[in-house]
Formats: C-alpha cells, sequence, structure tokens
C-alpha cells in the first residue's frame, strides 16, 4: 500500500468516526470503587498535612488507583498491582502508628480495600474478554494506555490471539482490524486515538467509578472550520444496584487522583539567578532520571513515529511537553562535548588554544569582579562594543569567542591582551567547533535511525550505543513530569543528566 | 500557477543590452541553461554563454538572472496534462527562463523532494509535481520553489522578501509561524502525533494576533471532511 492509498484510508476511518461516535463503556467495580473512596479521602485528608510525611503512601494510592484502570487485568497477570498493594500496605503500616486516630483510620480503611482488590478479577477482565470473544481475536486490537499497560495486557491476552498495542504503535504501523477496545477512559490517551482513528470503531472501557468522561479533541477543533466532533455513547456495564455510586469528598477532582509526580526539591520562593546561573525546571525523565531545562538554546527531540531520517528534531524549550522524547548525551552536554572534540581536532596547537582562552577568560571574569558589573558593562559600551548583552556567556569556557569579529578585538585591547595569537586561535577553534558538532550530530541522528523504536516505546527509554570515539553515547528517554516550580542552577548543570527517583509512582 | 507568464523581451534584443560576464538563465528546443554571457555574433548569429557558442534562432528565451551561478545545463523540462489544462504551456520558454522566486515549502528535506516526485494524474496522463513547481536542487538551471529544512530554518531566517507563499509542513516547521511574514502562509499539521502542541501554539497565535477568515467563503475552499481548517489574516 502506497502513502496516498495509506492516507486515503485514515481519512475514511476518521469519517467513519465522526458518523458512528464511539462507545464509553463503563463497568460496575465494587471493590475497585471501595478502594478509589479510600483514596479520596487519603488525598482529600492529607491536602492540608505537611507533604513529606504523605509523600509515598499517596504516590503509591494514586499509583495502584491508575494501574486499576489501565491494567485491569486478572490478579495472576498482574504483578503490578501485586506490588503496588504489597508497597501500599507496607507503607500504611509505618505510618499508622505515628499518626491522629482519625488519619489511622484513613490509613487502615485504605490497606484493607486496596487488600481486597488481590481477591478477585476487576470486572473490566471479564467485560473486555467477552467482547473479544464475541467479535473474534483476529478483528480487534486492544489499546493501552502506557508502555507498563502494553507490556502488563499483553502478558495476560496473548494466549487468547489477540495484539495489544499503545497508541504511538498503532499510529505507526497501522493495524487492519475494524474495532480498537481502549483500556482505560479517554483522558488517558492522546486525542489521536479518536481524531485520527486506526479503526472505523473505537471503545473504551473503564470502572464506573472514574469520573471524567470528556472526550478529548485536536487542538484546533473548537475554532477551525470542519473541526472534528465525536459523539459518544454511553453504556453501563454490571449490577447498578450495588453499584459504586462515586462519593464525592469535597474538591477532589480526578487531577488530584492520577498518579503524580513527586518534586525532591521543595518549591522555593522566586530569587534572582546568581552570576553563572540560569532559571530552570526540573524535568523527570523514563529510566529514573531527571535533567534541568533551562530556557535557552533548542533542545533535540526523538519522534518515534517518524521513519528514520525524520526522527530527530529541535524543539523549542516550551514546546518540552510530557511524553515527549528527549535525546540527551551521557555525561557533558552537547555544548561540553563540542567544545572538547574541537580541542581535539586542534591537534598541536591544543595546549596554545586552552592557555590563551583560559587568559582572555580570567582576565574578563576579574575585570567584571573588581569594576563591578555596571561600570564594566558601561566602559565597554563607550569602546564600542555592540554585544554587550552576551558577556556573561562569554566567560563560559566552552564558548570559543564572541560572534563579531570587532567586538572580539576590542575587548582583548580592553584586556590588554595582543590581538595575536589569542584572536586566530579563537576563531579556529570556532570554526572547528561547528564541525564537531555537526559531526555529533551526524552520529545522533544515525544511532537514532539505527534504534528499536518498539522498545522505546515499551520501556521509555533507550540507551544509544557509541559508535566512535569521542561519543559517549546518549539516552533518548520520554519526559515524564515538568516541574511547575523555577529554580537556579549553574549553567553546566543544566541539560545533565541526573539519577532521581521523583518518577517512582509515575512508571 | 495562477501568475501569468512573464513577458520577456526577443532574444536578439535581450542579448544586445546585456553587459559581458552577467548571469544569464536561456532555454532552448532541449536545454535549460544557466551561464555567464560572453557575448553575440549577430552576423553569424551566434550566442556565447560561458565560452560556447549557441544558434541565437534556436534559443526560444533568454534573461538575466540576478544572483550569480554556477554553469549548468538541464534537459528540458516539458510542459504535462496538468500545465497544459492551466493554460501554461503556451508561454512555457519563458516561463521556464524567468520563473517566479514566490513560493517556499518548509519541512524534512528529503521528504518534501521525495513527494516532489509523485505524480499528478487526469485521466491517462500523468505529470509530476516538480514541473509545475520547479523545486531548488544543486543540479536544476531553472527553479521558481525554494525548499527549506526546518531543522536549519534559523540559519535562513529572514526568507527573501520575493517570497509570496509558504507552506510549512510539520510540527517543526509550524514552530515558525510566527516568524513568517509572506502573503501566505499554510502550515500543515498531523493530528496523528501525539504531541498537539504545534496546534496549541497555531491557536495561541490565532487568540493573540488573529483576525478571523472563512476559508469556505473569503477563500472559498471547503474543508475536505476529516480534515480541520483554520483560516485567519495577521497585520503586517
Amino acid at each position: 500500500m502506497n502513502r496516498i492509498d495509506d492516507a486515503m484510508k485514515r481519512y475514511a476511518l476518521t469519517q467513519e468516526i465522526i458518523e458512528n461516535g464511539i462507545e464509553l463503556v463503563r463497568v460496575s467495580d465494587s471493590p475497585g470503587a471501595r478502594f478509589d473512596s479510600a483514596v479520596r479521602k487519603l488525598v482529600l485528608h492529607t491536602q492540608s498535612e505537611p507533604p513529606d510525611y504523605w509523600m509515598d503512601l499517596v504516590g503509591c494510592a494514586r499509583a495502584v488507583r491508575g494501574r486499576l484502570i489501565t491494567q485491569p487485568q486478572p490478579i495472576e497477570f498482574n504483578p503490578s498491582i501485586d506490588s503496588g498493594v504489597s508497597d501500599l500496605i507496607k507503607e500504611s503500616s509505618r505510618l499508622k502508628h505515628r499518626v491522629s486516630h482519625e488519619s489511622s483510620q484513613i490509613i487502615r480503611e485504605l490497606a484493607k480495600s486496596a487488600e481486597d482488590l488481590l481477591s478477585s478479577a476487576p470486572p473490566v477482565s471479564e467485560i473486555l474478554l467477552e467482547s473479544i470473544r464475541e467479535l473474534g481475536p483476529e478483528k480487534c486490537v486492544i489499546v493501552a494506555a502506557n508502555s507498563a499497560a502494553v507490556a502488563g495486557l499483553d502478558r495476560w491476552l496473548r494466549k487468547h490471539g489477540v495484539s495489544v498495542a499503545s497508541v504511538g504503535q498503532l499510529q505507526r504501523d497501522g493495524m487492519f482490524v475494524s474495532q480498537a477496545y481502549a483500556v482505560g477512559p479517554p483522558r488517558f490517551f492522546p486525542s489521536s486515538l479518536v481524531t485520527a482513528p486506526i479503526t472505523a470503531a473505537l471503545t473504551y472501557l473503564f470502572p464506573s467509578w472514574f469520573t471524567d468522561r470528556s472526550i478529548p479533541s485536536s487542538a484546533l477543533a473548537s475554532h477551525a472550520e470542519g473541526g472534528i466532533q465525536i459523539r459518544p455513547r454511553f453504556y453501563s456495564v454490571g449490577d447498578a444496584s450495588k453499584s459504586d455510586e462515586v462519593i464525592t469528598y469535597g474538591a477532589i477532582s480526578e487531577a488530584d487522583l492520577i498518579p503524580q509526580p513527586i518534586w525532591s526539591t521543595p518549591p522555593v520562593t522566586l530569587k534572582r539567578a546568581r552570576p553563572g546561573e540560569v532559571a530552570a525546571r526540573r524535568v523527570l525523565l523514563s529510566g529514573g532520571y531527571s535533567m534541568f531545562l533551562d530556557d535557552g538554546d533548542r533542545i533535540r527531540a526523538v519522534d518515534p513515529t517518524q521513519q528514520p531520517g525524520g526522527r530527530i528534531s529541535y524543539t523549542h524549550v516550551d514546546s518540552v511537553k510530557i511524553d515527549t522524547y528527549l535525546l540527551l548525551r551521557d555525561g557533558a552536554t552537547d555544548r561540553q562535548a563540542s567544545y572538547d572534540a574541537a580541542l581535539a581536532l586542534m591537534g598541536a596547537r591544543r595546549d596554545d588554544v586552552a592557555s590563551t582562552q583560559a587568559e582572555w577568560k580570567n582576565k574578563l571574569q576579574a575585570r567584571l569582579n573588581r569594576l563591578g558589573e555596571t561600570r564594566a558593562l558601561s566602559q565597554l559600551a563607550a569602546l564600542g562594543l555592540t554585544t554587550l548583552d552576551r558577556v556573561e556567556a562569554w566567560i563560559d569556557p566552552t564558548l570559543a569567542r564572541p560572534k563579531s569579529d570587532r567586538d572580539f578585538a576590542l575587548l582583548l585591547e580592553w584586556l590588554d591582551i595582543p590581538l595575536q595569537p589569542t584572536f586566530r586561535l579563537a576563531t579556529d577553534l570556532a570554526r572547528k567547533r561547528a564541525r564537531a558538532s555537526a559531526n555529533i550530530a551526524a552520529q545522533l541522528e544515525d544511532a537514532v535511525d539505527a534504534m528499536d523504536v518498539s522498545v522505546l516505546e515499551r520501556d521509555g527509554h533507550v540507551r544509544l550505543a557509541a559508535k566512535s570515539t569521542g561519543f559517549r553515547g546518549a539516552l533518548a528517554t520520554r519526559v515524564l513530569a515538568i516541574s511547575p516550580n523555577i529554580e537556579f542552577v549553574q549553567r553546566h548543570e543544566a541539560r545533565v543528566l541526573m539519577q532521581d527517583r521523583g518518577a517512582k509512582w509515575l512508571e | 500557477m495562477a501568475s501569468p507568464a512573464p513577458v520577456l523581451p526577443p532574444v536578439r534584443d535581450v542579448a544586445l543590452s546585456l553587459s559581458v560576464d552577467t548571469p544569464v538563465r536561456a532555454v532552448t528546443q532541449s536545454t535549460v541553461i544557466t551561464e555567464n554571457f560572453r557575448g553575440v555574433d549577430l552576423d553569424r548569429g551566434r550566442l556565447n554563454l560561458g565560452g560556447y557558442e549557441w544558434i541565437l534562432d534556436k534559443v526560444d528565451a533568454l534573461t538575466p538572472i540576478p544572483h550569480p551561478t554556477t554553469a549548468l545545463r538541464q534537459p528540458i523540462i516539458r510542459p504535462g496534462v496538468i500545465c497544459q489544462m492551466a493554460g501554461m504551456s503556451s508561454d512555457w520558454a519563458a516561463r521556464l527562463c524567468s520563473p517566479p522566486e514566490d513560493f517556499a515549502l518548509i519541512g524534512t528535506l528529503s521528504w518534501l523532494r521525495e513527494n516532489t516526485n509523485v505524480f499528478l494524474a487526469r485521466g491517462s496522463e500523468r505529470e509530476p509535481i516538480s514541473s509545475i513547481l520547479l523545486p531548488t536542487h544543486p543540479d536544476a538551471a531553472t527553479w521558481s520553489t525554494r525548499l527549506y529544512s526546518a531543522l536549519k530554518l534559523d540559519d535562513d531566517l529572514p526568507l527573501p522578501e520575493s517570497l509570496q507563499g509558504v507552506v510549512l509542513d510539520g510540527t517543526t516547521a509550524a514552530q515558525y509561524l510566527a516568524a513568517i511574514e509572506t502573503k501566505v502562509v499554510i502550515a500543515i499539521l498531523d493530528r496523528s502525533i501525539a504531541d498537539q502542541t504545534a496546534g496549541e501554539n497555531v491557536v495561541q497565535y490565532y487568540n493573540s494576533r488573529g483576525n478571523p477568515l472563512s476559508l469556505k467563503h473569503d477563500v472559498r475552499w471547503t474543508p475536505t471532511p476529516g480534515i480541520e481548517a483554520l483560516g485567519f489574516w495577521i497585520p503586517l
């Protein structure tokens, strides 16, 4: 099938979904509802408590609740519920003797309701199996909300002969079946599942205690001509009498209940950056990492849905969102790596360039310290330098030289440094740096083209092997969360991979 | 495509008006040439381009080009079924010799090249899109449409003022919407990718600076079912 046929087919499917709408099947689930109610109580109760104290219990409770929705398979196929519940019980017994009577009652109920989850298969699993059998496993596909759910559901459903995939996999590989069953409510899936459908019929299955039933649309839909509005058809399955009427406690919304990251640094009051610091947000990454993302150069992202040759893009920092895949080098940042490689390319003049660079940068720093920034800048302005807003960056050891020839010459004169050989060496270094950074980019592109994207989607991260010297390998990794807080970090600390446990209850 | 063909003076007159070493483009029955003009010999009826002589009467169109050029020869592109339908074939030599350089495609370069090689068909006849758009290429002696890599667009901004229309193909290209100031900009977004940022940015731009424009009434285009289209205009 060629690309044009493929595109025509996609538009035909979109048309069918617009005409037929989608099904939302809410499945009655008493043990789940009891647990959900306990989680709601806990979240409401701890909203006014010191967060550190309750962090792990609340994080764990939200994670188990999330897994009940995305991985409703029978317990023998469900190690993630099993381990989540035992973490939760451990954490409950750690806390329950140290808290008030009211708190300990809430914890006890949470632990009890969690334990009960292990005694029977979640009702959604039965409805899902029935639906698959009724239609025939070869005629449908099961869509899972995240990579852990793909693995979990696949372990259970493989023997029933039905395929399980993430939305990303389906969008990339296509799927020639008529019906998709999405395990979880629409909120748990990207809008592309309804706005760029892969099947003519789509059904979401989720426990009825999940309250948010809104259907996502594309970003343009509400303003656009031809904006796609999908009609939902609601079905309730199961015993409604002993049903799980959702008990709402105060202002608890789904946003408070879905799994959330833990930010290891407590929010600080806003302050100004000190010299050498940049404002950055902490970004939690798949694989147990985080990094500080500053609002600077664009950053490399990977799009696993694209074909080789088009997978790497340079994304503006404010376009980095949850589920963006970033491409980060190990150890050194790009800036540092291309500087090191450029130094190596200088060959025999390596020591000369290192010493002349150190000389002018140190002198500049010393002048700035001695005169103060304001006086130093006004002197430079009087000499006729035009790119003074960059002075801070000029001190950065990895920056070869100011871009403007004239400004660089004037700066050296002001620092009482003879123009040559400093000017020539720095210019050569800048040239070599451009070459080195092109080499690094080409190597990363080759590595990403050779990467198994299905592993990236399954695990959330893939380590790219080093192929040549000067390239220490890189990590393609999914953004799991972005901190709402701005922190100030040293410039050289930004965009460097660090170990971080903040995503423990997210993956 | 809808623009009228350029009106070029007779080849003889152009040749007489040129000073030596002016970069020129010439179109014969079989070839498109870019070269430096070296002279014209009216007695012998010869045109000298970069040291090679051409029979003056067999040169269908000649024009100076503004930018210095490398010497290139390219087999002539013939008007296909779509160009004929659009009435472009009658002034074909002039169109090939002096095409408007007013259109650009911005996206993933290898895909743009691949896509311009796709054929448009009408009945049993077909024509490659490239013979209508005349995309830039290192070996192309004549071109009308510039192709830019979205990844490296920062280095190419601002775009030439001669551009009237730009297509931003895909998420990376669409990030530049606010930086493009041509009369017409078309951003193409793919709904099937999970990241909706590109669409959100477009809507934000529309909300902050845009004025409503109906595609159906003002542009007379009704989007095909399945396509969501948002039209707006921005004061420059």
